[in-house]
């Protein structure tokens, strides 16, 4: 389909690599550690998940591919890894709340700065992301 | 100069008020206390009238600078609709968000009056 | 060609400052740029927008187009363009004996120091023969565009900037393009430039040389034919910007430089989207 595609590509195939890797790990453990989830922490995972679907809230989909997210765009980069790319919360916070200050030429909407999301929902949003 | 008058004005009424108060509160604790939930909701409502103005005035300024934003649209929209529905609690919420909204709007078009500039594939 | 010359001398004599507008450089800088991003399409084909770069969209396209959504369009169109008015006067006599002019559209009236887009040459026409207005974006004024856009199949578009009012409508509506709107804080170019090509959900984002070649257009997801500056203002409130009014200063000259980008490319309105 041409190379305008490649700005992703090197992208997805490294994290394809790690993300079957945590993958693995994550199975491995799951049998074992289900229980000890905090059940506070998955809830507000769950409520990011949502934060990240809706169209009028994140509408994160629409640009970035999600592992079980219908119908994702692909003008941002895949939300792979995330923890492994972003373990830092605040600069993850940050980058959803002003993406500009990192790059001012970016497309990604200022969610925090223009109110697109509430605190609280950047919390969660950042949880759930953490949680990719 | 014409504000610190009417601000003196104010005030001095103010105090006026409180005395004559303290002076009938021992004989009428009743009837002041209905009229303090009155005095109390034509407050709410002064409020109100001046933060949905301000809520306007700030939205117009952003329709002139041709930046206005559809989200500070809907937010005027739901303040007048809930202070006509006596909700006055969601109607300040929403002309208050309608005045930040209204504020980036503003942000956003001065920054991009020169911004834009640089954009332009040379 | 001849403009650019113009343009030098009127660089010379009117900005004496640091204001350098020079259109025919800018809409070679926008060729380059598309041909950087999609090396091998030739550019000739952004006439059919994102169809140039999307085989499996252009297979649906192509198949839909063996019976045009905007057919009926045109004959309506045909039959209100050459229906007299009440004082007996027609479109041809403003337009001429040929209906397709739409390559020269918009166009800046020196007269009235403004830009004039077809739908508002159209709409002048009627009111100067004692006609009301027809409204913008949709309907009757639409029909009459696409039987004029049909007619003017074949054309290349020949964008005119002859005048120091008409280069600064033309950098008024490029500032327009590359302005950031909206509580989303996209440009035009947000999409079109920077990120064409690529997938917003299942939508392919759509490369704005071309973006003016196939107006008016049948839309799938309208399900009736309008004019550009409907699209105008759809894109403007997708990004939580207030729309402008159709037609108003900021959209007609958008529509003038957008149109100007295309300046050189094939008319092949109206057209057929999703």
């Amino acid at each position: 389909m041409g190379s305008f595609q490649l700005k992703h590509i090197s992208v997805i195939a490294g994290l394809a690599a790690s993300l079957m890797l945590v993958t693995g790990l994550v199975t491995a453990q799951d049998s074992g550690a289900e229980n000890s989830v905090n059940p506070e922490l998955a809830k507000r995972i769950e409520a990011g998940r949502v934060v990240l679907e809706d169209r009028k809230k994140g509408n994160c989909l629409s640009c970035h591919l999600v592992i079980g997210g219908e119908l994702p765009g692909n003008a941002g980069p895949p939300l792979i890894a995330m923890k492994a790319r972003w373990p830092d919360r605040a600069a993850l916070k940050s980058q959803i709340y002003d993406p500009n200050l990192r790059n001012p030429d970016t497309i990604m909407p200022p969610y925090g700065r223009h109110r697109m999301l509430t605190d609280t929902e950047l919390d969660v949003l950042v949880d759930f992301i953490q949680s990719l | 100069m014409k504000e610190l008058f009417i601000f003196s004005l104010m005030a001095l009424s103010l105090v006026a008020c409180g005395k004559q108060d303290q002076a009938v509160a021992t004989t009428e604790t009743e009837t002041q206390d209905q009229a303090t939930t009155v005095v109390a909701e034509v407050a709410e409502t002064r409020d109100f009238s001046s933060l949905i103005q301000q809520a306007e005035d700030l939205y117009a300024q952003t329709k002139a600078a041709n930046h206005a934003w559809s989200v500070n649209l809907d937010r005027l929209k739901e303040a007048r609709q809930s202070a006509s529905e006596g909700d006055m609690d969601n109607a300040v919420a929403n002309a208050e968000e309608a005045i930040k909204l209204a504020e980036l709007a503003l942000i956003q078009a001065e920054a991009e009056k020169t911004l834009w500039q640089d954009r332009v594939p040379k | 060609m001849k403009w650019t010359n113009l343009t030098a001398l009127v660089l010379a004599t009117v900005f004496a400052g640091p204001v350098q507008a020079d259109p025919e450089a800018e809409r070679l800088a926008l060729r380059s740029l598309y041909e950087q991003k999609f090396p091998g399409v030739d550019l000739e084909e952004f006439k059919n927008g994102v169809y140039a770069i999307d085989e499996k969209m252009r297979e649906q396209w192509v198949e839909m187009e063996d019976f045009p959504p905007y057919e009926i369009a045109i004959d309506e169109g045909e039959e209100l363009y050459n229906t007299p008015f009440t004082n007996g006067k027609s479109y041809a006599d403003c337009f001429g004996e040929d209906p397709g002019v739409k390559h020269n559209y918009p166009m800046f009236d020196e007269a009235k120091g403004e830009v004039v887009t077809l739908e508002v040459a159209i709409n002048n026409c009627r009111q100067e023969n004692g006609e009301e207005a027809l409204p913008w974006l949709v309907g009757e004024l639409a029909e009459i565009s696409a039987y004029m856009a049909y007619n003017s199949r074949g054309n290349n578009f020949e964008i005119k900037i002859d005048s120091p009012a008409a280069i600064a409508a033309y950098e008024h509506g490029k500032q327009f393009y590359y302005t950031r709107r909206g509580q989303m804080n996209f440009e035009c170019r947000s999409c079109h430039q920077q990120n064409v090509g690529y997938m917003l959900r299942a939508e392919r984002i759509s490369p704005s040389l071309g973006h003016a070649t196939h107006w008016p257009v049948y839309r799938g997801r309208w399900q009736y034919i309008g004019n550009i500056q409907k699209r105008f203002q759809e894109c403007n409130i997708q990004v939580r910007a207030v729309p402008f009014e159709p037609q108003s200063e900021e959209y007609r000259n958008l529509e003038y430089f957008l149109t100007y980008m295309s300046n050189g490319m094939e008319l092949n309105g109206p057209g057929s989207r999703r």
